[in-house]
């Protein structure tokens, strides 16, 4: 049979090294970890024709360690800051063409997100690629190994399916909050980085999470387990639990709304370990000693293999090597490198595992200064495998000491919404337009149960900020404003956030305020819609001429004279000559006087005039009316304000591009909520929280085309 | 898992989805009816109720749980030309004797006298129908169809009706020329030759896929449409077989589609990649005839303008199609559209977080438009488009990004196959248009030319994916090649699954090498696909890789060559 042909002798087996950026709560740190994991690589490359494989069992890679305050990095970032392992001519590459591609990579909980195609990042100029395997990998030409990361034994680090996240295990937010305390720490030895704390372990949550077992304490639910123990770790870590997390560069999200996701962990959790034959009460005791001590693990791995025949399971995970436990038919051995921080150093080395085929045997080796040598700090090499009696044992003292056990209730489902109160404070309640923004405010606070206190800044900069604070002092949840004055909102923001409470601007600006949202007419489809219909007019009114005009907004209405600069593109691009675009500072007068000047320069040379708001539309309409030109020559606006309307009734507007703000009242409420509840927000612009809101046209026979519109 | 599945996965009334195996979603699960079946260990398929289906599918579960609908990568048979001749595969002593060729298709016709052995008994070594349902001997471990043994099949041959001992018959053809190019026995009078002519073959005949699934994404009913799930379980079958036999096997897929995000992470792809990198398997994927069609437009968003504007003709008499824009992430894309007659929606935000839907005012057309702002497998932006009775003219979409770090975006129509004549872009792209799953990274992609001319084949789908994998691997024969076809005759044809079948029996030739040597190897895809590449034929004055031609040309004795070497 030429089916095992193969005398290529060892697996080499390398995990949880957890290299990551520069960022100084990454423990792995490139100019210390760098020359010993170079050694590794030496060994690997010298012996390559020896090697049948070489499998990377997860947490190669640590995109979890960061501060929320921080985007965790892409895989690109951590290729660029480790460019001597990483890179087209790094370490890994080489080994890629030494061992000609041999390498296998399995993804741990630090590196869940690595995909197949991010392998391919790794450049390697033979052509070679990391191979990629999800979940628990037997090799063809060896059955009788298992390889597996082992996060997908314990309840805090095992994929989590039931969410938008998926598959990030809640252990993610344990590692972000724990960074959130170490970047705390770190702030008063400028320099250091966690590297440089003697002990420091990431995985070491037992330090962390030593109020565990408390939790556990009464008879909890699924729900309330996860509510504790994110309360928990919110109190050890001192991160709030409203501290926006940043997933990447367009999400965010709160502890807040980690309790909510990961509402069904314990039941998940059993539902995964239910293909194991494991009664439900060493389950329930499996999860509560959660990732506390690994005794357990390779229990659950040999129940996980069903083998008879003699049988290796080799994880990481960890980081605590151990070589060749249990008896004679069964196996179980971790590469636990120790992700050693520089004090600690050399007495947690860096350790790796070389396994022979043919004598089912694994070694684990330490890396010294200038050698690498079988391991003999740690020799915990032989012995049994815990039983199930061992287990059921530990299990019963660790519960009579902690006086705590759980219940078996199943998953929920419906999750219990907190009773809001939101503050709206509007602009001026007795203009159209924001009175109508407040109606959806109250209209969609009152389908989804929430109480609204409002206060009117009656067009007043020094009420809006008062009232506004008054609001925020109230025990108010959220709250939504619509400025008067967008300068004052930083003021307002600033005492909001005193009391931990979010704010969702609508419409005119958040003056630079870090907000919830900011929710604001698209007003460059506005401007798109305004060419749109412009050469719809030019068509019918048989226009000839190829000249139009903008008159623009203040330089410092940075929405508004977005309308603009969609009006002149579409403009272009049908041919058209932009001939003046001048600003009018978003007032009538200044308008008025501007148009009555290009209308001297251009007389009936002009096809379009479109205005970035409702006042300089109405400036604009006196100038053409004097020059006779109504109805010759075209004059779309911006806003639909009573006045503007009665103009395009009169004749003297062919149309104008209206806002939505009952809409965006409704909107601004369901933002607010969402962000209490940590649901995920999909802004239109993340860097500046921009959530745009559709706007549409009122043509010339005053009628609105919300939906469509027939040019 | 439970027997009553097997209806399921036949009836009409439940809707099969690919999810992955550890996280099919609760509120699917918790359905009376739901049942599933693993297909290896990533993916399962859940057979669910179409009554019962929760709303907004694609926002509660993403889109990467619709299988995706692959159609035949060939031309209808053309005149012979009688330019050809039989393709030499040089004097290597090889004949693919104790391995297997693998054929995912639709079906074979076994009474063909290229699959018959010299004593008239069949080189077939097992066909599963998944189209012959209600009899007792489905494969071992498979819930659908029929297998048919060579015992059953040697039978068959013997009975002056054949079909009455194993009705099992290709109608289409495509599957027997697969089968032909890549195995056939040669047949100077008729002066064809298949590749591997002492292989065993292992056919799948797949099943049409599901009416749900054809309205979904508005796939003609007149036109052979496969489901992904279906392909897997094909992949599955093939590879118990090769497992019980204890051969290698050499796969040729060649069927594709425009759906996904042209890179390497749909269900299917991610399969063939692990399959492809198992010892004793060789996988070929035809690259697609979509490169000259018009049926892919890529852009970059104008930021100073602010949208880039695409517009897209449709034909007369359009019953309907999808449409997927992909833009590269972090970049945040949304839409506009216009009607031909006029109709014009806005800019869509990107927060949509529901399937809208546009009804038109006077034109019977609706359109359907899904955001997944951050796509599952892929993380970019995914905008799925699908029109219901589109009005013909010139449908224009502009483009706007709200974020600019190069906001680059592909858009794909269906292959033509699927889509009719007269519906394109009127600026297309002719890269980046190879068919899933060539998009693979593993697997040998091969497009086609014309042996006899050195030109490349017209319609050729073009590289690289888009993850910029260097696919096509390189070209083989496909332009005017003789191929046994229905009804024991022979025909020319054109296209890529031509040089795929072409190139499966090349792999089955090394394959079959390895074995023979006195250590004897093993080999993976990619050591063979490293072999072919360095022996393939190139043109000094081109430069290679290249987006039409991969690594140049295959060229099997060089490449036996550069193996001794």
């Amino acid at each position: 049979m030429v089916w095992n042909m193969e005398n290529r002798e060892f697996i080499v087996i390398l995990s949880d090294i957890h290299i990551g950026t520069a960022s100084s709560t990454v423990c792995y740190r490139k100019e210390f970890h760098e020359k010993y994991l170079n050694l590794v690589f030496d060994d690997i490359i010298s012996s390559a024709n020896q090697i049948r494989e070489l499998v990377l069992l997860g947490d190669i890679f640590e995109f979890w360690s960061y501060p929320p305050n921080e985007i965790p990095p892409t895989l690109d970032d951590i290729i660029a800051s480790n460019p001597n392992i990483l890179g087209p001519n790094g370490k890994l590459s080489k080994a890629l063409t030494a061992l000609k591609g041999r390498i296998i990579f399995i993804p741990g909980n630090h590196d869940i997100n690595i995909t197949e195609t991010d392998l391919k990042k790794i450049k390697n100029s033979d052509g070679y690629s990391i191979k990629y395997h999800k979940g628990p990998y037997t090799p063809t030409y060896d059955p009788s190994i298992l390889f597996t990361h082992g996060n997908e034994f314990t309840l805090l680090n095992s994929t989590y399916h039931k969410s938008p996240l998926a598959p990030l295990p809640i252990g993610y937010f344990v590692s972000r909050a724990i960074a959130y305390k170490l970047q705390k720490e770190l702030k008063e030895t400028p320099g250091h980085t966690v590297a440089s704390k003697k002990g420091h372990d990431i995985t070491d949550l037992t330090k962390y999470l030593f109020a565990i077992p408390d939790i556990f304490k009464n008879n909890l639910s699924t729900k309330n387990l996860v509510n504790s123990l994110v309360d928990s770790i919110s109190g050890i870590t001192g991160m709030p639990l409203n501290e926006p997390i940043w997933l990447n560069q367009s999400t965010s999200t709160t502890l807040d709304y980690v309790k909510f996701i990961y509402q069904d962990l314990l039941y998940e959790y059993r539902a995964k370990l239910k293909g194991l034959k494991i009664s439900n009460e060493i389950i329930n005791s499996l999860a509560l000693i959660a990732d506390e001590g690994n005794l357990y693990l390779p229990w659950l791995a040999k129940q996980y293999s069903h083998q008879t025949n003699p049988f290796t399971i080799i994880m990481g995970h960890t980081h605590i090597p151990i070589m060749n436990l249990g008896s004679h038919s069964i196996h179980y051995s971790n590469t636990g490198c120790m992700c050693p921080s520089i004090p600690d150093f050399p007495e947690r080395p860096i350790t790796y595992g070389i396994y022979s085929i043919s004598n089912h045997f694994v070694n684990i080796m330490q890396v010294n200064d200038h050698s690498t040598d079988p391991i003999t700090l740690y020799t915990r090499s032989s012995g049994q495998l815990p039983t199930d009696n061992d287990i059921l044992n530990f299990i019963d003292s660790y519960q009579s000491e902690k006086d705590i056990s759980l219940d078996n209730t199943q998953a929920v489902t419906t999750q219990l919404e907190p009773k809001y109160t939101f503050g709206w404070s509007v602009y001026d309640a007795s203009w159209d337009y924001y009175k109508t923004m407040q109606d959806g405010v109250l209209t969609k606070a009152k389908e989804l149960n929430i109480d609204v206190l409002t206060f009117d800044q009656k067009s007043n900069s020094v009420e809006m900020i008062t009232g506004s604070i008054d609001l925020i002092n109230k025990d108010i949840n959220a709250l939504i404003i619509s400025p008067y004055n967008p300068e004052g909102v930083p003021i307002i923001v600033a005492n909001a956030k005193k009391k931990g409470i979010p704010v969702v601007v609508i419409d005119g600006g958040t003056g630079g305020a870090d907000v919830l949202a900011f929710i604001v007419s698209d007003s460059f489809a506005g401007g798109v819609l305004a060419g749109e219909y412009a050469i719809k007019l030019i068509k019918e009114h048989d226009i000839k001429s190829k000249n139009v005009a903008i008159i623009k907004a203040e330089k410092t209405a940075t929405y508004a004279l977005r309308r603009g600069q969609g009006f002149k593109s579409v403009m272009q691009e049908y041919g058209y000559k932009v001939v003046a675009e001048i600003s009018a500072d978003g007032r009538q007068e200044p308008a008025y006087e501007i148009v009555k000047k290009i209308l001297v320069s251009y007389k009936d040379d002009l096809a379009v005039i479109f205005c970035e708001n409702g006042l300089m539309t109405l400036g604009a309409a006196g100038a053409i009316e004097e020059a006779g030109e109504k109805g010759k020559i075209m004059l779309i606006g911006f806003d639909a304000d009573p006045p503007v309307i009665d103009a395009i009734k009169e004749g003297l507007v062919q149309g104008t591009i209206a806002q939505q703000p009952f809409k965006m009242g409704e909107l601004g409420v369901e933002v607010a909520r969402s962000g209490l509840l940590g649901l995920p927000i999909s802004y239109d612009d993340w860097y500046n929280k921009e959530i745009l809101m559709e706007v549409y046209l009122i043509d010339e026979n005053s009628k609105s085309n919300i939906n469509l519109v027939k040019l | 898992m439970d027997s009553t599945c097997s209806n399921r996965i036949l009836s009409e009334d439940y809707a099969d989805f690919i999810v992955e195996s550890d996280q099919i979603p609760e509120s699917l699960k918790s359905l009376s009816d739901f049942c599933y079946e693993v297909v290896n260990n990533v993916n399962a398929v859940a057979y669910v109720p179409i009554a019962k289906l929760p709303p907004n599918l694609i926002q509660q579960y993403t889109y990467s749980i619709y299988p995706n609908c692959y159609g035949l990568l060939d031309l209808g048979s053309l005149e012979d030309s009688g330019i050809t001749k039989i393709q030499g595969i040089p004097a290597l002593n090889l004949t693919g004797k104790d391995v297997l060729i693998g054929i995912i298709d639709t079906g074979i016709d076994y009474t063909h006298e290229a699959f018959k052995n010299a004593d008239g008994t069949t080189r077939i070594v097992s066909i599963w129908d998944q189209t012959i349902n209600n009899t007792t001997s489905k494969p071992a471990g498979f819930l659908y169809g029929t297998e048919y043994t060579k015992d059953q099949i040697n039978l068959a041959l013997t009975n002056t009706d054949p079909f009455s001992v194993v009705p099992s018959k290709d109608t289409n053809g495509h599957g027997t020329s697969l089968a032909g190019i890549a195995a056939g026995n040669r047949n100077e009078a008729k002066n064809f030759s298949g590749v591997a002519t002492d292989s065993g073959i292992v056919v799948v005949k797949l099943k049409q896929a599901k009416q749900n699934l054809r309205d979904f994404f508005f796939i003609p009913s007149d036109v052979d449409c496969y489901q992904e799930n279906d392909i897997m379980f094909g992949l599955k079958y093939l590879l118990s077989i090769a497992t019980k036999l204890k051969k290698p096997i050499s796969i040729a897929i060649g069927l594709g589609t425009s759906q996904g995000a042209h890179d390497a992470r749909h269900a299917l792809s991610s399969y063939l990649n692990s399959i492809a990198d198992q010892k004793g398997t060789g996988v070929t994927v035809a690259a697609g005839n979509e490169g000259n069609r018009g049926l892919h437009y890529s852009g970059i968003v104008d930021t100073t303008i602010g949208y880039d504007t695409v517009e897209l003709k449709v034909g007369p008499n359009n019953k309907g199609f999808s449409m997927e824009l992909w833009g590269n992430s972090p970049n945040l894309f949304s839409i506009d559209v216009l009607s031909p007659t006029g109709e014009y929606i806005s800019r869509i935000p990107a927060r949509l977080k529901e399937t809208r839907e546009i009804n038109f005012i006077f034109e019977s057309t609706k359109l359907f438009i899904d955001y997944e702002i951050v796509e599952s497998q892929t993380g970019d932006e995914l905008i799925l488009i699908r029109f219901q009775n589109p009005t013909e003219g010139i449908w224009r979409f502009r483009v706007y990004s709200s974020i600019n770090f190069e906001p680059r975006f592909n858009i794909w129509l269906p292959i033509h196959n699927f889509l009719g004549t007269d519906t394109f872009f009127t600026k297309p792209d002719p890269n980046t248009t190879l068919t899933g799953p060539a998009n693979t990274s593993i697997p040998i992609i091969t497009t086609a030319y014309d042996h006899s001319t050195q030109n490349l084949y017209i319609n050729a789908s073009r590289g690289y994916t888009r993850a910029n994998i260097i696919n096509p691997t390189f070209a083989a024969p496909g332009v005017n090649m003789i191929v046994p076809t229905l009804n024991n005759t022979y025909s020319t044809q054109n296209g890529t699954s031509i040089s795929a079948g072409f190139t499966a029996g090349v792999v089955a030739l090394f394959l079959e090498w390895g074995q023979r040597q006195t250590t004897p190897v093993i080999f993976e895809t990619s050591e063979i696909k490293n072999y072919l590449i360095r022996g393939a034929k190139r043109d000094s004055s081109v430069q290679y890789p290249n987006k039409e031609w991969g690594y140049g040309i295959l060229d099997v004795f060089n490449a036996f060559n550069s193996l001794r070497g």
